[in-house]
C-alpha cells in the first residue's frame, strides 16, 4: 500500500507536464535570482510563494525547491563572469572561476559549475532519500559546544583562502570577526559597537559587505582593462561547455567529498552554503597534487565550491522534512511555504503522506536536471556579458551593485556601507589582502562567539566542557590540525621560494 | 617574501594597517569603557577586547616591519593611481550621494553615461546615453516593478 502511494507520488511529478513546467519555471527563476547580486535564493523562494497558493501542495513545494536549487547554483554565473558572487555561498567560486574566465575559459568554468552543482545536488539527494532520518537525529543533537567547535573549524579555513600571505589572511579574518560583533550581544541582548546608529543594531549586512568587497575593487581595477577576450559563438559548443566525462571521472573524489561536506553542513541547522563551500575548498586544495594552482583558475576550486553549496540543498531538506527544523535561511522560508499549504513536517509526514514525500524527493532530482540543462543551454546568453565593452560594463556593474545592496532592506545606509567596504576592499586588494577571510569572519564570527559563550556558560564558566563533548573535541582537534598543517605548508613554501 | 613586494603595494598595505589601527583602537576604547555585564560566564566585551587587541598588535607589528623594510631597502616610491580610476572612485561616491538629491533614476542615467565616456574617450555620447537609459529602465523594471523596491526619487516625490 505504502509502495503504491510512493509510486503515485513519483508519477505525480514525472508524468505530469504541469508539475514539470512549474518546476522548470521555479528553477529558472531561482537561477535568475542567484545570478543577480543582491537577490538571493531566500528572497526568490519568499517572493514565489504567493504564486503557489492555487497549486496542489506537492507541485507548489516542488516549484519552491526548484527556486532553491536554481538560486544556489545561479550564484556561480556572476561569480565566474564578473567576479561578483551572486549569493554568499558562491564567494569561493570567484577564487578560481574568475581567473578561468579571464583566461578565456568562461564557458568551461560555467560548465564545471553547472555539473558540479548538479553532482552536489544528486549526492545530497541520494542521502536525502536513504539515510535522512538517521542523519537528522545525529546532527540535531548538536549543542552549543558542537556549534562553537564547528564555527572554529570554519574559521580555521582562513589559512586556505588567504592566498600568498597567511598573516594578511589572518588579519582580514579577524577584521571580519570584529565586524560581526556589531549589533546585539548574542547572550545579553544589549547593543554593542553601534555608535548610536539604529541601522547598525541588526549588525553589518553580509550582502553589503560582500558586494562592497568584491564588486567595487574589481570594477575599479577593470577600469584600465582592455575589452574582455570576445567569446566566439562558435566556441560555445556543447563540447566546449560540458566537461568531458573522463575529466569528471578523474575528479570524482573531489566531487563526492565536496558534495558530502555540503550535505553534512546542510543537515546542521543554522549553517549554510558559504561555510560548506569554504570547508570543501580547503579540503580540495589540501588533497590536490597541485595546490599552488588553486586561486589561478583550477577547475577543482569551482567543483569544490559548487558541489558543496548545492549539496547543502538536499542536506538542509533532511532536518526540515524529518523534524521540522530548517537547515538554513532558505529552508526556513520553505518551511513557511509548507505550513501555508497545511503540511506539518516531522516524522509523521513520512508515515502519513508517503506520496507527498516521494513527490518532493522526485522534484529535487528533476529540479537538479533542469538546473544543469538551463545552465548548459543558457551559457550562450550568460557569456554575452563578457562581450559588452568594459567602459559600458563598469558603469552598469556599479549601478547593479548599489541597487543590489539597497534592495535587501531598502535602506540607503546599506549603500553607504557597500561604498565603505568597497573603498577598504580596494586598498586591501592593492595591498595584497584577500577578501574571502573577511566574509568568512563576518559570517562565522557571531556564531562562534555566541555559541562559545553559551557553551562556557553551560559548563559553569569553564571551557573544559569542550573536553567532555567528544564530537566537539574531535572537531576542535581537526581544526587545530588544519591550522598547524597550513602554517607548516606556508613555511615550507616560503623556504622553497627563498 | 617582502622583498618581492613593490613599494607601492607596501604603501597600500600600510594604509590598511593604519585604518585598522585607528578603527579598532576606537572599538577597543569603546569595549574598555563599557560596564561589564556578566554574572556567570563571559562578559559581553571580553571576546571583542581579545580580538581587537590581537588585530591592533598584529597591525602595529606588520606596519613597523614594513617601515623598517622601506628604510633598509630605500624603496619609498609610490605609483599614483591612474586618473580614470581616481575619477571613477569619486564619481561612484558622488553618484551614491545623488540618489538622495536628484533621485535614483536621473543619477543612474547621468552616472552610466559619463562613466562610459570617461573610460573610453572615443565612445559616442549617444551610445553612452542609451546604455545609461537602458540600464536604468531595466533595473527599474526588475527591481522596482517586479520586486517592489522603492527607490529614492525626491524630485519625483516633490512633483507628485
Amino acid at each position: 500500500m505504502e509502495f503504491s502511494a510512493e509510486l503515485a507520488g513519483i508519477a505525480s511529478i514525472l508524468l505530469n507536464p504541469i508539475s514539470l513546467l512549474w518546476i522548470l519555471f521555479g528553477t529558472f527563476v531561482g537561477l535568475v535570482f542567484g545570478a543577480l547580486p543582491g537577490l538571493s535564493a531566500t528572497m526568490g523562494v519568499a517572493l514565489v510563494i504567493p504564486f503557489t497558493f492555487t497549486l496542489e501542495p506537492v507541485i507548489a513545494i516542488s516549484m519552491l525547491i526548484g527556486v532553491y536549487i536554481g538560486g544556489i547554483a545561479g550564484g556561480a554565473v556572476s561569480a565566474i563572469l564578473i567576479n561578483i558572487p551572486g549569493t554568499p555561498s558562491s564567494v569561493v567560486t570567484t577564487i578560481d572561476g574568475y581567473p578561468m574566465a579571464r583566461k578565456g575559459q568562461a564557458p568551461r568554468a560555467l560548465g564545471w559549475a553547472a555539473f558540479a552543482s548538479g553532482w552536489g545536488s544528486i549526492v545530497s539527494w541520494l542521502l536525502l532519500i536513504t539515510i535522512a532520518p538517521l542523519l537528522a537525529k545525529i546532527c540535531t543533537g548538536f549543542g552549543s559546544p558542537e556549534y562553537a567547535a564547528l564555527a572554529f573549524f570554519g574559521l580555521s579555513i582562513i589559512a586556505a583562502v588567504s592566498g600568498d600571505s597567511i598573516s594578511k589572511g589572518v588579519i582580514a579574518g579577524l577584521v571580519g570577526v570584529s565586524l560581526s560583533f556589531c549589533g546585539i550581544d548574542p547572550i545579553w541582548g544589549n547593543t554593542r559597537f553601534t555608535f548610536g546608529s539604529v541601522n547598525l543594531m541588526g549588525g553589518i549586512s553580509t550582502v553589503a559587505a560582500l558586494i562592497g568587497l568584491y564588486s567595487i575593487p574589481s570594477i575599479l581595477s577593470s577600469c584600465l582593462d582592455k575589452d574582455n577576450r570576445k567569446i566566439d559563438s562558435k566556441d560555445l559548443t556543447i563540447k566546449n561547455i560540458v566537461p568531458p566525462f573522463r575529466d569528471q571521472w578523474k575528479r570524482k573524489v573531489n566531487i563526492i567529498r565536496s558534495s558530502l561536506i555540503g550535505t553534512f553542513i546542510g543537515i546542521i541547522p543554522a549553517t549554510g552554503g558559504n561555510i560548506a563551500a569554504f570547508l570543501a575548498y580547503d579540503q580540495a586544495k589540501r588533497f590536490s597534487k597541485e595546490p599552488e594552482t588553486f586561486g589561478k583558475g583550477n577547475p577543482d576550486g569551482i567543483i569544490a565550491s559548487e558541489a558543496s553549496n548545492n549539496g547543502v540543498c538536499g542536506g538542509a531538506l533532511i532536518p526540515m522534512l524529518t523534524l521540522g527544523i530548517p537547515g538554513d535561511s532558505v529552508t526556513a522560508v520553505l518551511l513557511g511555504g509548507l505550513m501555508i499549504h497545511g503540511i506539518s513536517p516531522g516524522p509523521q509526514l513520512f508515515s502519513e503522506n508517503p506520496d507527498f514525500i516521494a513527490g518532493i524527493f522526485t522534484s529535487v532530482f528533476v529540479a537538479t536536471i533542469f538546473m544543469v540543462l538551463i545552465q548548459v543551454f543558457g551559457i550562450k546568453i550568460f557569456t554575452k556579458t563578457l562581450n559588452v565593452p568594459v567602459n559600458y560594463l563598469s558603469g552598469i556593474l556599479v549601478v547593479l551593485s548599489l541597487v543590489g545592496s539597497f534592495a535587501i532592506r531598502q535602506n540607503f545606509f546599506d549603500v553607504m556601507l557597500t561604498l565603505g567596504f568597497g573603498l577598504i576592499g580596494f586598498f586591501m586588494s592593492k595591498g595584497g589582502f584577500p577578501a574571502a577571510p573577511v566574509v568568512l569572519g563576518l559570517v562565522l564570527g557571531s556564531m562562534f562567539e555566541g555559541e562559545f559563550r553559551r557553551a562556557v556558560k553551560l559548563g559553569g564558566g569553564s571551557p573544559m566542557i569542550f573536553l567532555q563533548r567528544p564530537v566537539a573535541l574531535i572537531i576542535i582537534l581537526l581544526a587545530i590540525a588544519i591550522i598547524i598543517s597550513s602554517a607548516v605548508k606556508s613555511r615550507r613554501g616560503r623556504k622553497k621560494e627563498a | 617574501m617582502g622583498d618581492r613586494k613593490t613599494s607601492t603595494a607596501k604603501w597600500y598595505e600600510n594604509i590598511v594597517y593604519i585604518i585598522c589601527l585607528v578603527f579598532f583602537s576606537i572599538e577597543l576604547h569603546e569595549a574598555l569603557a563599557t560596564k561589564p555585564r556578566a554574572v556567570n560566564g563571559m562578559q559581553s566585551m571580553t571576546f571583542p577586547k581579545v580580538i581587537f587587541g590581537i588585530i591592533i598588535v598584529m597591525c602595529a607589528v606588520k606596519l613597523l616591519m614594513n617601515i623598517i623594510w622601506m628604510i633598509r631597502s630605500g624603496e619609498y616610491g609610490f605609483e599614483l593611481l591612474d586618473r580614470r580610476i581616481l575619477i571613477s572612485l569619486v564619481m561612484i561616491i558622488v553618484y551614491a550621494a545623488l540618489w538622495q538629491i536628484i533621485g535614483f533614476g536621473l543619477s543612474s542615467v547621468i552616472f552610466v553615461t559619463i562613466e562610459s565616456k570617461l573610460l573610453r574617450n572615443n565612445a559616442p555620447w549617444l551610445h553612452c546615453a542609451l546604455v545609461g537609459l537602458g540600464t536604468t529602465v531595466v533595473l527599474y523594471f526588475v527591481f522596482g516593478f517586479l520586486f517592489n523596491v522603492d527607490f529614492p526619487e525626491p524630485i519625483l516625490e516633490m512633483i507628485m
